[in-house]
Parts: structure tokens; C-alpha cells; sequence
């Protein structure tokens, strides 16, 4: 059994936000228009932070963190949020009553409400993900149709999954490779070997959630003007 | 009869109630259908494309199901960008569907700017007769073509359509040319090719004012050199930023140097003086492959001040520091850093001009690349090899095309004052409002909107009043379309054949090609094909200058020169690559098509064709100056101004623009005059714009997700806004996220203020918005810029005030 994990490299991420178009493109996610927007009602599964202080600013790509020990599936009453065997946190739009209790569960704000009905089904879209309804909330799932297509695609061809077969669309695009997504329990991957890095850490750490996206802090010699 | 009242809604419920269920049988019979469509899966296939949003060219692979566009990535082995991408890739699937595009050719109805659709035969007919009129009455020389930022085979189309049908007027709105070689490398180096500076190769880039994380020609190679920089295999290399504004690649730097704008050559100057001075330069290379770095005796005995004298004479850290207000300590810093961190690369090719001085600057940046040595070397600024495209057979000119063709071009472009530019769109309305020299008969505009995206818009709206005759190929009604008499929309980029060139990325030479991802959605076709039916039409030497049937044909005859030229390969998994690497190293390369049919099949499954192995040649390639030395007095310039001084009599316009005649030697000299500083006026503060990683070419406003989430650094969604320091907010009483008036001597705008503390207080900093709305192009004097041929886009003063 994997634990599907990511690791971004924040020396890395120039912020350009390709990440947060192809996670969009990917997963269906509408533009909300301007009306909605300046209401605060943007979605964007992946979102870049910028976080800024005196001597510096840094991006933060912030996807939902998939945490191993989530606080939104606690609170969901219907279990339409849980985390799957694999620790992707998965989120069943038929069955989600729009409560919004995972939302404010959520220490990320990682999650989205749908108030109105922002999509519909049109051309040009993924088929493999759904278009969502009115009146549920949404996140990013770590592309989980990805690792379906890629499941049956090893099956067919009589073979394990290997590393590579299952990426998200955010990774895929990362134009400085700042993304690195894989299997964090198999210990020669890639992931495994950046999230043991000593400049690792996890958000909200003192939370007890348990990320599973690490982020890489950045390096000096960077900070000074 | 007495209706009740419970019959009569009786009645009517009965009624409604059986139209209801037959509606719901069909309905269901509908559903049914369309279920089975639905389940059926649909036959899945990744078409390999290019990406037309920015001059970059990524490769992409479009996902298609049953022919249909759902979805794209990267395409994993293309050279240019390894699968990697940037925001702006996605939005082609916007652009794709955008339900505001074109559904087919539109003729003016009546007055300008109503229309009606019109048949593709009759619309040709029109411009038919129209070029033809134009041509038997001898005035070919009056049409116009303006064409935006493309290149490839729709740019030689075009080219070859001008020569033959006999019209200069080929004329280009931009300011990046990725395809010509820079101006700075030309005056200095005599090379008549791009150069590619190979920064995956570098261990420091500083970088004037060039976007290199966001715009430039294309920020996903440029990333992904960033990447390498950032170490994983080697030490950790350096970037330096020299921007007035703490852009995204300043806040990525290591270390990011402000500057006053428009003061970047004398810094370049500066860190001269400081790598002489401390005896940091190359000196091998300075005195085996310069001229000009020592003073210098001609011919005729006279003698002339080199370039060390110069600098260490006039550019002194603590003058240098005056002007561009960084202090001497990290000009010091910046020059130890370049010196010690070896290859060092130094940028300046950006798209908009510096200045006034822009040619110096350039040069006085380029100086520095000498300076380091990293001229013909991994890490420093590389040759870039020739496509070996077939040549096509000269294009045929008749009498009328001789006649037309040897006209003077009405922008002035390679004459006078624009002697050294090939396109000056600037000069472009002025000449057509006035009928100077000649009067323009019709226009031809393609993937280009200057009365939205030109700073000089308000001169280009007047001018197109004074044409009679204006074809658009524009995919949507934009600014520009709306004041045509014809609309031809063009394919977008993923439904047509499509080839690119990428010239400017070191070490090796690539061409990408791409088949149509899906049939045109609407009665559009590819503009390539136009042009070649119209040369069908127009008959005669036209026609057999063009003969190809279709676009596809016409990049079919080119690319056989790279089968032919027994190198390079098709793109091809990493596995596959380094075989063949491994192979040719040894010196052999074994074709691996039978045929080129079977080339063209795999070229077209794959995506693109590259010659990795086309390394540098050695110095003497770059360096092909008269002299056969980089040339810090640039010898070339000289011979250009003697020549045209020999031929049309007169060069005090150009001369003028170089800085007049009274300075000598330092006109052919990468020495940019220091100016005292401008004393604030009516207009205190000065206004900078820039390009964001989220604005495609033409504006992207048919793209809502890059609308809704434009940038990082400030927060914005579905609008424009000024930058503003927080200073020069807070002493006109602007708070952050408020309306405020942004004027210049030609307008005013109003746009949301955002306060960021990462620029100047005297500068504010707007992006180049594209298209509809308030935009930088509402403020910016259209300032004749003679060495860019095009508007100054940094140099203008403006004043705020809240709304």
C-alpha cells in the first residue's frame, strides 16, 4: 500500500502559478467571474500564497495538504470527506450536504464552496472528474483519477505501478520543478528521500494534522537587498 | 357556454399535463441517446502541438477524445520546455472555446464597425479584386501588412506574399524579434543570427530589467535554468536582478538591485569600471579577442580613447552611484560576484527599449559579457546554428512587383533615423494620417490589435480612418477587427498546422510542428491557407511564387532540408536520445527513416526535430566584426553611418538619435551619457510597466482563469491596478485598494492602487494590460524610439491622485 505524499520546493517556486492553471484545467474548476470573485469566492484547489515580511517574500503553493490525520473528515456528518486507504483524502460531491463543517474545520483553507452553479458541462473538459454541483464543497483530491487511469494502465500491461506512472497535474507542469510528487513510504522515491530533508517542514505542524505535503524552506544566501 | 372556474383550470392543467408527457417521452428518448454517446469511451489521443501565448514555443500534447480538444500538458521530450509549463498554456483551451470568437468570415455593413457574415469565396473575391485594382493601377506599394508576434512559415508566407506581389510594407508591431539577432550582439560581434545565452550552463546571470521568471521569449526554459541554479546536482549558482521594481525574478534573486529606470547602462558602466579597476576582468580574452579596450591609432593616425580610458575616466562608482542610486558597495559586490562565480552571464536583450540611450546601454551591457569572457562559451552567450530548411524557390517579381517593391517603406524602417530597425511601428500612423510619402490603399492586419495594444492607439484609431480598405484576420471582434471592412478569422493555434522556430535557446537548434489537435469549431481557416489562395487569385508571378495548395504543404517542402541535412533527429524518449548521443559523439549518425515520408509521419507523432549536438564552433563564429574581434568600438555602427552618409546624403536624424555628433568616438563607444537627474515637475513621478507571466499575446481577455487569478504579488482578481509605494500613496491620500487617477500629459486612467513597498517612491509600476479596459498604453507619449521600432514604454511621467 503507497502514502501518497508531495514535497515543493519553496527556493524553487517563482510563484507563476502554472500550477494552480493546470490543476484548473485538469480538474474542471471554473473561473467564478468578477461579481463572485470580489466576494471572496475564488476556487482554486491549488492556491500560491505569498507570504511577506521585511527582509523578504516567499511563495507558497498551497494544495490541500492531505493531512494523515485530517480534521475535516472528523466533522463531516454524512462521510462525504474521508481519508482513503492510500491517505488521499477523498471528497464525494453526490454525497456532501453542503454544511460546510469541514470548511471550518479546515486549518488550511483548503476548501471550497460551490455557492452557486459555477460550471456547466461544456466543451474541453476532463471527463474524468465531475463537474460539480451547486451547494458542495470541493478540494483538491491529489488528482486521484490520475492514480485510477495509471492503476488500470499497469493492470493492463500485467505490471506493478511504478514511480512516474501517477503524477499530479500540478507536478507535471511545475516549469522549475519545484513539485515532486510520489509514494512517501517507498524509501528510495524521490519524495521520501525531500521530505527527510533537513530544510523540511510541514504547515501548521504544532496541529497534530500530520501533512502529507512537505515544503522545503529556502536556502541562504537568498534574503539579501 | 359557461366555463367554471375549476373547468377552465381543469382544462388547462389537462392540456399542459399531456404536452408535459410528450415532451418528457422525447426528452427521455434524448437522454437515452445521449447516455450512449456518453458511456461509449471515446477514443483517446495526445496530439502533439506548440504553444503560440508567448514567443517561447513549449511543446505541448493536446489531449483529443473522438477529435476533440479536453485538456493539455507538456510535451515530456520536447528541448525547449522537458514537459514543463506555465500558466498561460492552459488558457489555450479557453482560447479554443471562447464563445466570443468569430463563427466566420464578417464584411462592414454600411458605416465602419457594423457587420454582416459573408461566404469565404465572396470575401476573397474582395480582397481579390481590391490587390489587383491596386496592382494593375501600380500601386502595390500601398498596401500594408502589419503582423504581430509570430515566426515560421506564416511569417514567410507573408514575406514572400509582399515580394511578390510587389509592397515594402511588411511591418511588424513588437518589440521583442527573438528571430533577429540583437542589436547590442550585431554592433558589437557582426554576427547576423541569434545568439542563445545558455543560462542553464551559468553560475551567475545578472539580469537588467530582462523578466526572466515571467516574460522575455518564454519563462518556462528560462525556469527551468533557474531550477539548475538552484542547485540538486552542483553548487548552488547566483541570480542578480536589476529592476526598478521588485518583480517576481526580483524576489527569486538572490540578490535584487533597484535602480532609477532608464539608468541600467551606466550601472553596466559602473561594474566596468569596478572589474577593471580591481584587475577582475578577463584579461586573456580582453586583449586576444577585443578591439577598442585599449586606445587605438587608425589609418590615418588619429587617435582614438578605448574603452578602458573611458570607463575608468568617466563612469566612477561614486557618479555612477548618483545616477542610479545603488550604492557603491554593491556595484562593488555585484562585480566580485560576476568575477568570481564562473560562467557569469550578463542579460540585456529585453523587449521594451531602457531609454533614450537604449543603443548604448545595450551595448554597455553586452560590454560586460566581453569583460567575463563568456562569449563562445558554455555558460556564456552561444551561436545558434541555421535551420536547415529546404530553400524555397526565389520568389517571382513582375514588373508591377519590381516597381512596387523598391518604393521606399512608408515607416522609414533601415533609413534614416531608423536605420538600424527593421519594423517602426511607431512612425506608422503619422505617416498614414499625413499620406507621407505615399498614401496607404489597404491594410492588412494579422494577430495584431494596435488600437488596444500599441501605445501610440489613439494615432493608429485616426490613421485607420484614412484608409480605405481594412482585412482583419483576427479570431474575435477585437479593437482593431471592429474598424475593419473585412474579417478573415484565423484558426486558432490548436486547430491549424503550425511550425516554430525557437532561435534564442542555447545549444542547439530546434524546429517544432504541429498538426491540427482538432477541426476548426467555427468557419475559420488558417491564415497561411488564405494567403496562398489569395496568391492563387491574384494570378500571375504572385501565384507561381506561391504555389504551394495548402500551409501544410508549404512546411512539408521546408522541413525535407532536415531530413536531407544528415543530422539532428526527431524528438524522442530520453532512453532512445542519449543513444544516439553516445553514437554521434563517436561521429557517426545513421538516418533513422527510410524515407521522408516516413520522417514527416514521425515528425508530425512527435512533435519536433532538434540538432542538439550543433555546439558551439569556436570564437571566431561569434566574432565576425570587421576586425574578427568583439568590438568595443563598434566599427559596424561606424561603417552604417558612413554608408548611408555616402548614399542618401544626410545621417544627422540617426546621428541625433545616437546622441549627436559633438560626442565623438563615444558615439560608436557603449558609453551612455550621464544625465543629471530630472528635476520633479507637474508630472513628479515616472511611470514603469512590465509584462506578468499571466498575459498572453493580444491580451488574453477571452482567458477568464488568467483573469481571475492574474499574479501573486498583489491581489487582484478581474482587474487592473497601479503599483505605488506606500510613501507616495500615503502623501496624496491613496489607500490600498482604492480608485486612483493615474495621469499623464496625454491622459488619465483610473485603476485600483495596490501598495507594495518593492519599487522606488517615485515610480509606479503598471502592468501592460492587453485589450479592452484602462491599460499603460491610455498614459504612454508615443515617443519615437529609434533603435527598437517601437514605443517607449518606461520613460514616461505621470502624478496620482485619489478618485
Amino acid at each position: 500500500m503507497a502514502l501518497w505524499g508531495m514535497v515543493i520546493d519553496l527556493d524553487r517556486c517563482t510563484g507563476c502559478q502554472a500550477c494552480v492553471m493546470a490543476c484548473k484545467a485538469e480538474n474542471n474548476v471554473p473561473a467564478v467571474g468578477p461579481k463572485e470573485a470580489a466576494r471572496g469566492r475564488i476556487i482554486s484547489w491549488m492556491h500560491v500564497l505569498r507570504e511577506e515580511s521585511e527582509e523578504r517574500t516567499r511563495f507558497l503553493p498551497r494544495p490541500c495538504l492531505q493531512c494523515d490525520d485530517p480534521p475535516c473528515t472528523k466533522v463531516c456528518p454524512v462521510y462525504a470527506t474521508y481519508r482513503n486507504p492510500e491517505g488521499i483524502v477523498a471528497q464525494i460531491h453526490a454525497r456532501c450536504i453542503g454544511c460546510r463543517f469541514c470548511m471550518a474545520a479546515c486549518p488550511y483553507n483548503a476548501k471550497y464552496f460551490n455557492w452557486l452553479r459555477y460550471q456547466k458541462e461544456g466543451p474541453g473538459q476532463n471527463p474524468d472528474v465531475s463537474v460539480r454541483p451547486k451547494g458542495v464543497v470541493e478540494k483538491c483530491t491529489f488528482c486521484h483519477h490520475r492514480l485510477q487511469k495509471a492503476r488500470e494502465r499497469a493492470r493492463a500491461e500485467g505490471r506493478d505501478l511504478v514511480a512516474g506512472d501517477y503524477v499530479t497535474a500540478c507536478a507535471e507542469a511545475c516549469p522549475t520543478r519545484a513539485i515532486t510528487f510520489g509514494d512517501l513510504l517507498d524509501e528510495g522515491s524521490e519524495v521520501a528521500r525531500l521530505a527527510r530533508s533537513p530544510r523540511a517542514f510541514r504547515l501548521g505542524e504544532e496541529l497534530g494534522t500530520r501533512p502529507k505535503v512537505f515544503y522545503l524552506a529556502e536556502m541562504e544566501g537568498h534574503r539579501r537587498v | 357556454m359557461r366555463v367554471s372556474r375549476r373547468g377552465f383550470i381543469g382544462a388547462l392543467g389537462g392540456a399542459a399535463g399531456a404536452a408535459a408527457l410528450a415532451r418528457r417521452r422525447l426528452a427521455t428518448a434524448d437522454v437515452a441517446s445521449q447516455d450512449l454517446e456518453r458511456w461509449a469511451t471515446p477514443e483517446e489521443s495526445w496530439v502533439p502541438s506548440i504553444c503560440q501565448q508567448c514567443p517561447g514555443g513549449c511543446g505541448l500534447l493536446v489531449r483529443t477524445l473522438d477529435g476533440q480538444v479536453a485538456g493539455l500538458r507538456g510535451n515530456p521530450h520536447h528541448p525547449v520546455n522537458r514537459g514543463a509549463l506555465c500558466p498561460k498554456a492552459f488558457g489555450a483551451l479557453q482560447l479554443l472555446y471562447d464563445a466570443k470568437r468569430l463563427r466566420g468570415p464578417l464584411v462592414r455593413d454600411g458605416q465602419r464597425g457594423r457587420f454582416r457574415p459573408i461566404a469565404w469565396d465572396e470575401a476573397l473575391g474582395l480582397v481579390t479584386k481590391r490587390l489587383g485594382e491596386l496592382r494593375a493601377k501600380g500601386l502595390a506599394h500601398t498596401v500594408a501588412i502589419l503582423g504581430g508576434q509570430y515566426r515560421g512559415s506564416r511569417d514567410t508566407l507573408f514575406k514572400r506574399f509582399a515580394e511578390a506581389y510587389g509592397t515594402p510594407n511588411y511591418i511588424r508591431v513588437r518589440c521583442l524579434h527573438p528571430e533577429e539577432p540583437a542589436l547590442a550582439h550585431r554592433l558589437m560581434q557582426g554576427v547576423t543570427t541569434p545568439l542563445g545565452y545558455d543560462l542553464a550552463g551559468a553560475r551567475c546571470i545578472l539580469s537588467f530589467g530582462v523578466g526572466l521568471l515571467e516574460s522575455w521569449l518564454g519563462p518556462v526554459n528560462a525556469s527551468l535554468a533557474f531550477a539548475r541554479l538552484r542547485g540538486g546536482d552542483g553548487p548552488r549558482g547566483r541570480l542578480i536582478h536589476v529592476d526598478p521594481r521588485r518583480s517576481q525574478t526580483a524576489v527569486k534573486a538572490d540578490r535584487w538591485v533597484p535602480i532609477v529606470p532608464g539608468t541600467d547602462g551606466i550601472l553596466a558602466l559602473g561594474i566596468a569600471n569596478a572589474l577593471i579597476r580591481e584587475g577582475l576582468y578577463d584579461r586573456d580574452f580582453v586583449s586576444e579577442h577585443t578591439f577598442g579596450f585599449d586606445d587605438w591609432t587608425d589609418a590615418r593616425g588619429q587617435r582614438h580613447a578605448g574603452f578602458r580610458d573611458v570607463v575608468l575616466g568617466e563612469y566612477g562608482l561614486l557618479a555612477v552611484s548618483r545616477t542610479t542610486g545603488v550604492p557603491v558597495r554593491t556595484i562593488l559586490e555585484v562585480a566580485r560576484d560576476l568575477a568570481t562565480l564562473r560562467p557569469a552571464v550578463v542579460i540585456g536583450e529585453r523587449g521594451p527599449a531602457y531609454g533614450r540611450d537604449d543603443v548604448h546601454t545595450r551595448m554597455a551591457i553586452h560590454s560586460l559579457n566581453a569583460l567575463l569572457g563568456s562569449i563562445g562559451v558554455r555558460g556564456g552567450l552561444l551561436v545558434q546554428g541555421e535551420l536547415p530548411l529546404a530553400a524555397l524557390p526565389p520568389a517571382e517579381q513582375d514588373d508591377a512587383a519590381k516597381r512596387g517593391f523598391a518604393q521606399a517603406r512608408i515607416d522609414g524602417a533601415g533609413h534614416g533615423r531608423y536605420l538600424l530597425v527593421s519594423s517602426a511601428p511607431q512612425v506608422l500612423p503619422e505617416r498614414i494620417s499625413s499620406g507621407e510619402p505615399y498614401p496607404v490603399n489597404a491594410l492588412v492586419l494579422f494577430a495584431t490589435n494596435p488600437l488596444a495594444n500599441h501605445p501610440a492607439k489613439e494615432e493608429f484609431a485616426r490613421a485607420f480612418e484614412r484608409v480605405p480598405f481594412i482585412v482583419s484576420f483576427s479570431p474575435v471582434l477585437d479593437e482593431s477587427a471592429a474598424r475593419a471592412d473585412l474579417i478573415l478569422p484565423d484558426s486558432t493555434f490548436l486547430e491549424r498546422w503550425q511550425d516554430d522556430h525557437v532561435r534564442h535557446v542555447a545549444g542547439f537548434t530546434c524546429l517544432s510542428l504541429a498538426r491540427p489537435a482538432s477541426a476548426p469549431l467555427h468557419d475559420t481557416r488558417d491564415t497561411g491557407d488564405v494567403v496562398l489562395q489569395l496568391a492563387k487569385a491574384v494570378g500571375g508571378s504572385v501565384a507561381r511564387s506561391l504555389p504551394w495548395e495548402s500551409h501544410e504543404k508549404v512546411l512539408h517542402a521546408g522541413v525535407r532540408g532536415l531530413w536531407q541535412a544528415g543530422r539532428g533527429h526527431v524528438i524522442s524518449t530520453p532512453a532512445e536520445e542519449s543513444l544516439q548521443r553516445v553514437l554521434e559523439r563517436q561521429g557517426y549518425w545513421a538516418p533513422q527513416f527510410a524515407s521522408y515520408e516516413k520522417f514527416w509521419e514521425a515528425l508530425v507523432a512527435r512533435g519536433a526535430w532538434w540538432d542538439p549536438t550543433e555546439l558551439p564552433v569556436g570564437r571566431k563564429a561569434l566574432l565576425t566584426t570587421p576586425s574578427g574581434k568583439f568590438e568595443f568600438y563598434s566599427t559596424l555602427l561606424r561603417q552604417r553611418v558612413e554608408e548611408t552618409l555616402a548614399r542618401e546624403g544626410n545621417v544627422a536624424p540617426f546621428v541625433t538619435a545616437l546622441g549627436g555628433r559633438d560626442r565623438g568616438d563615444r558615439l560608436y563607444l557603449p558609453a551612455v551619457p550621464l544625465r543629471e537627474r530630472e528635476e520633479p515637475s507637474d508630472f513628479p513621478l515616472r511611470l514603469n510597466t512590465y509584462r506578468l507571466v499571466t498575459r498572453p499575446l493580444g491580451g488574453g481577455g477571452n482567458q477568464p482563469w488568467l483573469l481571475e487569478q492574474p499574479a501573486v504579488h498583489v491581489r487582484a482578481a478581474w482587474e487592473r491596478w497601479v503599483e505605488v509605494h506606500p510613501e507616495t500613496a500615503a502623501r496624496v491620500g491613496v489607500k490600498d485598494g482604492e480608485w486612483a487617477w493615474v495621469e499623464s500629459p496625454k491622459g488619465r486612467i483610473r485603476l485600483r492602487a495596490k501598495l507594495t513597498a518593492g519599487t522606488h517612491p517615485d515610480v509606479v509600476n503598471i502592468p501592460l494590460f492587453g485589450g479592452e479596459g484602462p491599460s499603460p498604453n491610455d498614459l504612454i507619449a508615443n515617443e519615437a524610439d529609434a533603435f527598437r521600432g517601437f514605443g517607449l514604454l518606461n520613460t514616461t511621467r505621470v502624478r496620482i491622485g485619489k478618485a
